[in-house]
């Protein structure tokens, strides 16, 4: 062993070391050479192009944060360090924003930053970006030469050797560090195992200087990724074990405390971790072992002190006890306090692998925080996995070795959690591969050293041969003592050497024996550098945004559709937009198309991504909502049933809603996703949910037209589609690639379509030289649309509350019942005694006498008719008319009055209703016909000559008249009375101009008392959007209000888009609510008989928004009111009563904007039943009372907002809940008083 | 009660005769280190710890100075000859100081 050798040794290790890192490095290229060739050979450009763009983002395939990171880096490079630390990024997580500085870990930022600018130091202009390709394979050979560190403490430097070359290829680790991926694990596996060499270093050292080098290269470690939780409770786990065994020492105290307490302050550096490390759960363990080593070293040193061991122990015991004590007063006060906090949901995802699916889907919606598959051991570490178990065995026969033993003891725990955490996700696969390569080095070099190596051998045989000559030498000497011994002895050595030479001719060590095991480890390790080699190559080199595959004749065919896609973005949409995907494209749209994004691979607001989910797993009415109120303009889906491309979003829709599900448990339901038989079909099968979610629909959106005649298939679900694909209401298809591997689908609202549409006819007319758009007044106009008839539309932003427009009815007409009730001419009501009659037919009630008079001109026809009727019929309510008839008569006399006075303008109004005539069936024409039939009688008093002199007069012909009983039956109102109850009808052409909407902004109501029908938004709306109004009651079921709309309107809503109404129970429940409803009002308890035993299951059953069961639950609280106004109210009513209305409300809350007049009404209600329901007060204490009252006025303050919204100010609700709250508040302070008094 | 008192009666005799002026030098500094940070996380704990990093910061400092202190005593002691045969004074005096500026480093930094 000369000096020459040794040089010569040094040498040949640093060229193994240098060829390593060579191969380590340049087998990472694979990703940047190949397909960098492939993507300029298919865009024909210069084929020496160099894209560092393109390989940032081609090789992204994990969650963590790539975009953000480089475009970091460029800030940091571009503005300096100041500038990145407070940098806020505005378009990420719109419309939140992010703070980059706070929010990620800085390391690889840093790390390639401090790179650019010492390579311009001296000189080296090379671009950023090219070093944020390069960095990861760089950093790779460190690892490579760090690991070859660790393995020497652990073993020597033969085993070193080859765990570099092993850490230098094997594709565990090469999965997250080719060219291109500049993820965080690039640096951080190299700081990981550097951290780990140096504690085991400064553990051998046992110095202070070492274990301050340790907590340094941890803090880089924290600084670059969050895996540092790992090491932070690996060496403190390693110091209890060893301290377990028995092997404390000075040596432990020192490097583990210097680096305990220099790292602890020093990770508190990273904004990110904050003030992570002295306060929650994840880091007590270190704290914990600093704390039990500290009391070891004191007890030590008091041991030394004490001159007998019984003394110690007393002394022991009474610290031990006052301790103890006082630690458990200690944590428990702090777990109180909340000072430490609980465990976070990454550490119990790693326990129990159940965990993440339940309580945080976003983390298992990861594919790489899946559970890891076994074959995926055996890809990623191919012959090390079964070399592994026995490093570790070997590991523990050096246990007893004074030095390296502890290094052996923290391999093998190191292996046993590294395997339990490679085995719970995928991802962490990444922490056992050092570890593996180490363990297999080490197995494999203990087999070489027993194979291989002649000098060992050699130098046994020497120290035998020296052995014997000193025996010999001292048999010499001592051959007089003890001839016989000594005789004996050598006979032994020489029969021990023979045995050695045999069998290393014959035995294990024979040298055919140990070239077939030479050449077996030969052919292992070969075997194991082509699988790397073709690992990497293929597995892990393709770029996630480029598809590589081939054609059956074996060209490579490129799919370039992702980056395309990117690119039409960003060529086509304006600058601003904000662009809505799934997470996973976030930081794709972000870096390759340059939009803003919702979500995007960092984002951890779990309500944010959740919003996309919903966004996606909802109605097209629900999530346009949310797109509008996120400013969101595209939304994006990627779907690859076309070309078989798995990865799609219909893969990955559970999680969307999963996720969703998480947030608003109460709207989407993942069961809802799966048919009854609990498949996920795509197909014609598939669930209604499914089929109306706005992700299905864009995805299959027009996808059989590319199909031509034959049947569109799914090929990734290998599912045929229906023919028919869906279409969208609210958005747009903007851009569809060719392979339709990418949607591109721009979602512009009806609304404004439709307003385009205006705009466009309106340009015409104005050029042909009329314009039907009238302003109505300040707020809005009237204009004419080409799809949906006339429309009224905003001329302005009107918020909600304000009313719009204040109109008198051009006629109206009250219900027979009554006449008597309120005034005919202004809808006022009064008692029968303070309204004035008409002495003439003592039929018709006015408010006032001047009522009257204005009235007269209308009235002077209307009374004869009116007598007459009254007196023909058999009995009195029959014989008048019903309201539709008699508002048409008054309407007809009204045009002759105002004819007669010269106002010819006027029945232009009643000419300009709109008018379903044409679309009428038979049916309906034969029932308009006996109406028209009666309005004749009436109007002409029976009258034949009068008849043709209208005729010929007035062109009051029978056609006329079908014609304009249609309009009305179109275009009335119901008329409201003071308690909001339907008294008669309404004729009020210019309301009626407002267009029906499934979702509504306004309302029409009397609001006021009178015959004013004032028209009052309930949202917010924007300039050009139009007001629209639901024509029917819009809690009832979709199917009801479509079939309502049909009859009444003749127009069709279509199919439900959220419930289906198929299945026999919600037939048979619509059927008895069908008839509750009919018979409620003369025998309230009978229909609530019928109702009653659907209860429970009508609240089981459906979900709290689903229109059945609001119907269900009003019509209760409906027919309980009616109760409440009986004349023996049951025991059982009146709080039941209240829980309905508390129960109706929470349904209706859920399906109506706040102040929607329908919610205000039945707050009202609600409140007013409150009220009642204080029958019982005598059984109450005061205080009792006074809390049921004081519950009233909230619930009363509540009706009073949503009134003055859906009411507008100043009606009569208003008025009276104001009242109300007025004389409760009274009575709350007096019964305060009287109770104090008391 | 007797035995415990006469233990520690024996224990504080034995560290008197036996320990050198030098180690009662830095034990001496190392009961103030001890006592200014018991003192210190008293305070955070009974009165107020904000602002918290400067409370952090100086807290970790005393434990971290009073952890390098320890680790001086103990590589300079001749009893441990055995587990620091290797260093030399000098050199444990350089881990001493070396270590000390990084954790006051960190510390300073850390003040803001």
């Amino acid at each position: 062993m000369g000096e020459k050798e040794n040089n010569l040794k040094s040498l040949l290790k640093l060229l193994i070391l240098v060829c390593v890192a060579a191969a380590a490095i340049s087998s990472r290229l694979f990703s940047v050479i190949r397909h960098e060739r492939c993507v300029t050979a298919a865009k024909k450009t210069a084929a020496d192009e160099f894209d560092p763009w393109f390989n940032l983002y081609a090789h992204s395939n994990s969650p963590t944060a790539l975009t953000v990171r480089s475009r970091a880096t460029k800030v940091l490079v571009n503005q300096g360090f100041r500038n990145f630390w407070n940098w806020y990024d505005n378009t990420s997580w719109y419309p939140l924003g992010r703070a980059t500085g706070g929010t990620l870990y800085p390391g690889l930022m840093l790390t390639s930053g401090l790179i650019h600018n010492i390579l311009h130091k001296i000189n080296i202009p090379i671009d950023i970006r090219n070093i944020c390709v390069l960095l990861a394979p760089a950093f790779s050979a460190l690892t490579a030469y760090t690991t070859y560190l660790f393995t020497q403490e652990v073993k020597d430097a033969r085993a070193g050797l080859l765990a570099a070359i092993f850490i230098g290829i094997v594709p565990g680790y090469i999965s997250r560090s080719v060219a291109g991926s500049y993820d965080n694990e690039a640096i951080a596996i190299f700081l990981l195992m550097f951290t780990f060499y140096l504690w085991i270093k400064s553990l051998r050292l046992g110095s202070a200087f070492w274990g301050a080098i340790t907590a340094l290269s941890y803090y880089y470690m924290v600084s670059a990724w969050g895996g540092y939780a790992f090491i932070i409770n690996m060496v403190p786990l390693h110091a209890l074990v060893l301290v377990l065994m028995g092997r404390y020492s000075p040596r432990l105290y020192i490097s583990y405390c210097s680096f305990y307490t220099i790292g602890t302050l020093a990770s508190m550096q990273v904004p990110f971790v904050g003030y992570n490390p002295v306060g929650t759960a994840d880091h007590m363990a270190a704290l914990g072992v600093f704390g039990l080593l500290q009391l070891i070293a004191f007890s030590t040193l008091v041991r030394e002190h004490l001159p007998s061991k019984q003394q110690f122990d007393t002394l022991l015991k009474t610290v031990l006890v006052a301790g103890s004590v006082l630690g458990v007063a200690a944590m428990a006060f702090a777990s109180h306090k909340g000072i430490i906090a609980p465990w976070t949901g990454r550490f119990y995802s790693l326990w129990d692998t159940g965990y993440a699916k339940v309580h945080i889907p976003i983390v298992a919606s990861v594919s790489e925080h899946q559970p890891t598959s076994w074959p995926s051991f055996f890809f990623d570490l191919q012959m090390l996995i079964y070399l592994f178990p026995a490093g570790v065995f070997f590991c523990f026969h050096r246990l007893s070795d004074s030095v390296k033993g502890e290094a052996s003891v923290f391999v093998i725990i190191y292996s046993v959690f590294g395997s339990y955490f490679a085995s719970v996700m995928v991802r962490l696969m990444l922490t056992l591969t050092p570890i593996v390569c180490v363990a297999a080095a080490v197995a494999l070099s203990t087999l070489l050293d027993n194979y291989i190596q002649e000098p060992e051998q050699e130098e046994v045989v020497e120290e035998m041969y020296e052995e014997n000559k000193e025996v010999k030498e001292n048999t010499k000497k001592e051959s007089k003592k003890s001839k016989k011994d000594k005789k004996d002895k050598s006979i032994e050595t020489t029969r021990a050497k023979v045995v050695e030479k045999i069998q290393e001719k014959t035995g294990i060590r024979a040298t055919d024996a140990r070239l077939v095991v030479i050449v077996n480890v030969a052919l292992m390790l070969i075997f194991f550098v082509f699988h790397s080699t073709w690992v990497t190559s293929n597995a892990y080199s393709s770029p996630s945004v480029v598809l590589a595959s081939k054609t059956p004749q074996g060209d490579t065919l490129i799919i370039d559709d992702f980056r395309e896609a990117y690119n039409w973005i960003n060529q086509t949409t304006s600058e601003d937009a904000v662009v809505g995907s799934w997470w996973d494209y976030g930081y794709q749209l972000a870096g390759m198309a340059g939009r803003t994004t919702l979500v995007d691979n960092n984002t951890w607001n779990n309500t944010h991504i959740a919003t996309v989910g919903k966004i996606m797993a909802s109605s097209e009415d629900v999530s346009y909502d949310i797109l509008r109120k996120h400013d969101v303009t595209h939304l994006l889906v990627v779907f690859g049933g076309l070309l078989g491309y798995s990865g799609d979003d219909i893969n990955k829709f559970l999680w969307m809603v999963r996720i969703a599900e998480g947030i608003w448990p109460d709207e989407i339901h993942e069961r809802d996703y799966f048919t009854p038989r609990g498949e996920f079909r795509m197909d014609e099968q598939a669930s209604p949910a499914m089929k109306n979610s706005v992700l299905y629909k864009m995805v299959y959106h027009r996808f059989a037209e590319l199909f031509g005649s034959r049947p569109a298939v799914d090929r990734v679900r290998q599912v045929k589609l229906p023919k028919v694909g869906p279409e969208l209401e609210s958005l747009e298809l903007a851009a569809k690639r060719s392979a339709r591997l990418k949607q591109q689908q721009q979602r512009e609202s009806a609304v404004n379509v439709r307003v385009e549409s205006v705009e466009d006819k309106s340009d015409k007319e104005d050029s042909d030289g009329g314009s039907l758009i009238r302003e109505l007044n300040e707020d809005i106009e009237l204009r004419q649309t080409r799809t949906r008839g006339r429309g009224v539309f905003a001329r302005r932003k009107l918020s909600k509350g304000s009313t719009v427009l204040s109109s008198t009815p051009i006629a109206i007409a009250l219900e027979a019942q009554y006449l008597g009730q309120y005034c005919s001419y202004t809808a006022k009501r009064g008692g029968e005694s303070s309204l004035a009659r008409c002495s003439l037919c003592k039929i018709v009630h006015y408010a006032s006498k001047q009522a009257q008079r204005e009235d007269w001109a209308v009235h002077k026809h209307e009374c004869g008719s009116l007598r007459r009727a009254s007196t023909s019929g058999d009995d009195e309510d029959k014989g008048i008319p019903q309201d539709a008839v008699r508002v048409m008569a008054r309407l007809l006399w009204q045009r002759e009055h105002k004819r007669s006075i010269g106002d010819l303008d006027w029945e232009k109004q009643i000419d300009d209703m709109h008018d379903t005539y044409a679309d009428l069936s038979e049916e309906d024409k034969i029932s308009l016909g006996s109406k028209v039939m009666q309005f004749m009688d009436y109007f002409s008093q029976g009258d034949k000559t009068r008849m043709i002199k209208l005729k010929q007069d007035s062109g009051i012909t029978i056609p006329y008249v079908m014609r304009l009983m249609s309009k009305i039956q179109t275009n009335a109102f119901a008329l409201q009375g003071s308690d909001f109850e339907t008294v008669g009808v309404a004729i009020c052409p210019v309301v009626a101009f407002i267009n029906h909407d499934q979702h509504p902004n306004c309302a029409a109501q009397f609001a006021h008392g009178d015959n004013t029908l004032s028209v009052t938004l309930f949202r917010d709306v924007e300039e050009g959007e139009e007001l629209t109004t639901s024509y029917v009651d819009p809690t009832l079921p979709w199917s009801m209000q479509r079939e309502a709309l049909k009859k009444q309107y003749r127009f069709d809503i279509g199919d439900s888009p959220e419930e289906a109404v198929d299945s026999e129970y919600t037939q048979d429940l619509l059927k008895t609510v069908d008839e509750a409803e009919k018979m409620y009002i003369e025998h309230p308890l009978r229909a609530f008989q019928r109702l009653q035993p659907h209860f429970d299951k009508v609240e089981r059953t459906y979900a709290l928004h689903s229109k059945i069961r609001v119907r269900y639950m009003r019509l209760c609280f409906a027919i309980m009111i009616s109760v409440s106004l009986l004349d023996d109210i049951p025991a059982w009513a009146p709080q039941l009563t209240v829980q309905l209305g508390k129960k109706t409300l929470e349904s209706l809350k859920l399906i109506l904007p706040f102040g929607h007049p329908i919610r205000a009404m039945t707050l009202a209600e609600l409140a007013k039943q409150m009220l009642a329901n204080s029958g019982e007060e005598d059984r109450m204490s005061e205080m009792q009372v006074v809390q049921k009252l004081e519950q009233c006025v909230y619930v009363l303050e509540d009706a009073l907002r949503e009134a003055r919204i859906g009411y507008g100010s100043g009606s009569t609700l208003e008025r009276y809940l104001a009242d109300e709250v007025a004389s409760i508040r009274q009575e709350v302070q007096m019964r305060r008083l009287a109770a104090m008094a008391v | 009660m007797t035995s415990v008192q006469k233990s520690v009666k024996n224990l504080i005799n034995s560290y008197s005769d036996k320990t050198s002026s030098k180690f009662k030098m830095l034990d001496a500094f190392l009961a103030v280190l001890c006592v200014s940070a018991v003192l210190e996380f008293a305070y955070a704990l009974c009165i107020d710890n904000s602002p918290y990093h400067a409370f952090l910061g100086s807290f970790i400092s005393k434990v971290g100075q009073f952890i390098l202190t320890v680790n001086l005593r103990m590589q300079t002691n001749p009893d441990n000859a055995t587990h620091f045969g290797h260093i030399s004074k000098e050199r444990a005096f350089a881990d001493f100081v070396f270590g000390s500026l990084v954790l006051h480093f960190c510390a300073i930094s850390f003040l803001g």
